[in-house]
């Protein structure tokens, strides 16, 4: 499992099988220095030749876990796509309605968007959806939609146990968006539904071990899941390893959680996935996870600042820095900056992806731990 | 704005922001001062003027009399030359306590994260999610950086009809593929 994650450019998690296939749960795009969208997801299976994808999966329709998705879409080859049973049509218009109006209200309507891109990658599932229908081939693009306790096979060894979203937690969307318009379809209130709380979660079962993935599940919906999930998966919960929910938050970890899904004797690695504009994760919750883990692994610095680059340090940036608290990189010599001036240089792509890389062997022994910067072990 | 005109011509058509705008309280940190605006409720800064003309001669003279007024009032700010050195969107993008996070994209697609007291942003009406202008002043007295809130457009009800319409017609056919996935 391969875990990426930038500062505020979201979380995306690639999985291999014992049998060779790939996929992918959510997405995450990052600019580089030049402005230039970079694809780290796309660009690390492209570097390994991958043209398939057993799934793609959208957990929730946040910003950060679904920017990207349209580019793997369109380049690879996608048997199933996934997503949470509580984002039905009619919730999805809603979505995209709400954010639209606000961009409208703004003035931001229509510039390529994160909610443009929603709207896109919708758009292009029913374009999908529509060549299977009209191929009608077997093993054609299908969609799925995922609830708790919903089982799906992989493979002979592989199976994977859907944990969320919860059917209160879905009933709430459905209630909530259903009265957040008035008659002339405009917002009629400010809409305060947590979207989190519809966010899949999944437990991947292996001969030998299992992984958790908790999306952006937090506490008070774990509080509902955990007892909810059928009996027939109980005593084979525990994991090995686990992506820690909603980027270390402080409702990403409760007792329920890891009464059920966590090793004893600090067997568990965990993975978690920060997210800067919301200060997360949190440094109690990272003291948190460590009492409990056998090792935890950060996709980035927490709280690391973007580097782009105040530079030259002109009056301006430095009355922005000041203002804002953001941190004033080393001013560049004047020779340096002539030199990058001169010469383009550009700073390595994806600086501000980390990657923590996570191999099992058959009998679930992690055979090989790695991360790469900017991604630590705390 | 008409009843039928586009979505996009109907936010294409903001006039340009005026920069000299009245100052309603300003902050200084080292030789930098922050300036920010309220609003009034009508969502214009309190030296904003914007003439209207409803065909009554009456109200039309004394209106022409407020715009002479206007102009030939010394400007608050005016007194001093000041240059705009650069222009970024700003995003409350959320709060932390009394800490709001804000984003700050550059002309040129820079991003810049930082922090500021969130009860600051919301005395201008800037709520988590809000955009807001910012701005860097070069004044005699330092820089300045300017803060103020974008101003909402109203929706009107064509507007909100085409937008769903649009949506409709662009996903048009998924509502039957997600019945098949249940």
């Amino acid at each position: 499992m391969h875990v990426f994650g930038g500062p505020r450019d979201g979380e995306g998690i690639v999985l291999r099988f014992p049998d060779g296939s790939f996929a992918v749960i959510d997405s995450c795009v990052s600019k580089d220095s030049n402005g230039d969208t970079e694809y780290p997801i796309l660009r690390f299976l492209n570097d390994r030749n991958v043209k398939k994808l057993r799934f793609v999966c959208l957990t929730h329709p946040h910003a950060d876990h679904y920017r990207g998705l349209v580019k793997i879409l369109r380049s690879l080859e996608v048997q199933e796509f996934w997503q949470s049973q509580a984002l039905t049509f009619s919730q999805l218009k809603s979505i995209i309605n709400l954010r639209r109006q606000r961009d409208l209200e703004f003035g931001d309507y229509p510039k390529g968007d994160d909610n443009d891109e929603l709207h896109l990658l919708y758009e292009l599932l029913k374009e999908k959806l529509e060549a299977a229908n009209r191929q009608r081939r077997k093993n054609g693009f299908q969609f799925q939609l995922i609830g708790i306790n919903r089982l799906l096979s992989i493979h002979s060894s592989v199976d994977v146990v859907a944990l969320a979203p919860h059917g209160n937690e879905v009933m709430n969307l459905e209630y909530q968006l259903g009265s957040a318009f008035d008659e002339d379809g405009r917002i009629k209130s400010k809409f305060d539904q947590n979207i989190n709380s519809i966010s899949c979660a999944f437990l991947i079962r292996l001969p030998a071990f299992n992984v958790m993935l908790g999306g952006d599940v937090e506490s008070r919906s774990w509080k509902l899941i955990v007892p909810a999930i059928d009996p027939a998966y109980a005593g084979r919960l525990q994991s090995s390893l686990f992506k820690v929910c909603h980027h270390g938050s402080d409702g990403a970890y409760c007792k329920e959680l890891e009464d059920t899904f966590v090793l004893p004797d600090r067997r568990t690695d965990f993975v978690v996935t920060g997210y800067y504009p919301s200060k997360l994760p949190r440094p109690e919750m990272i003291d948190c996870l460590k009492a409990a883990a056998k090792s935890v692994s950060l996709t980035h610095r927490s709280h690391i600042r973007l580097e782009s680059d105040l530079r030259p340090l002109n009056s301006s940036r430095e009355a922005l820095a000041r203002e804002f608290g953001i941190a004033i990189p080393v001013q560049q010599s004047a020779s340096r900056e002539a030199i990058s001036e001169t010469f383009q240089v550009r700073r390595p792509a994806v600086a501000n992806f980390g990657r923590c890389s996570f191999h099992f062997d058959g009998k679930g022994n992690l055979v090989s731990h790695d991360v790469s910067d900017p991604a630590m072990l705390v | 704005m008409t009843a039928s005109s586009t979505i996009e011509s109907d936010y294409t058509n903001i006039p340009p922001r005026r920069i000299d705008r009245f100052a309603t309280s300003t902050r200084t940190s080292g030789n930098v001062q922050t300036t920010t605006e309220t609003p009034n409720p009508a969502g214009e800064t309190e030296n904003s003027f914007v003439p209207t003309f409803n065909g009554d001669n009456d109200d039309r003279s004394e209106t022409m009399n407020e715009l002479t007024e206007a102009i030939e009032r010394p400007a608050d700010v005016a007194t001093f030359e000041h240059r705009v050195l650069e222009y970024f969107s700003g995003r409350l993008e959320s709060i932390d306590g009394n800490t709001a996070i804000v984003s700050l994209r550059s002309v040129s697609g820079e991003i810049f994260e930082g922090e500021y007291p969130v009860s600051r942003l919301l005395e201008l009406g800037i709520q988590d999610g809000d955009p807001f202008d910012c701005e860097t002043v070069e004044t005699p007295n330092g820089v300045e950086v300017r803060i103020s809130p974008r101003r909402r457009l109203p929706l009107t009800v064509e507007m909100l009809s085409r937008m769903s319409a649009e949506l409709d017609e662009s996903l048009s056919g998924l509502e039957q593929a997600f019945g098949q996935a249940r």
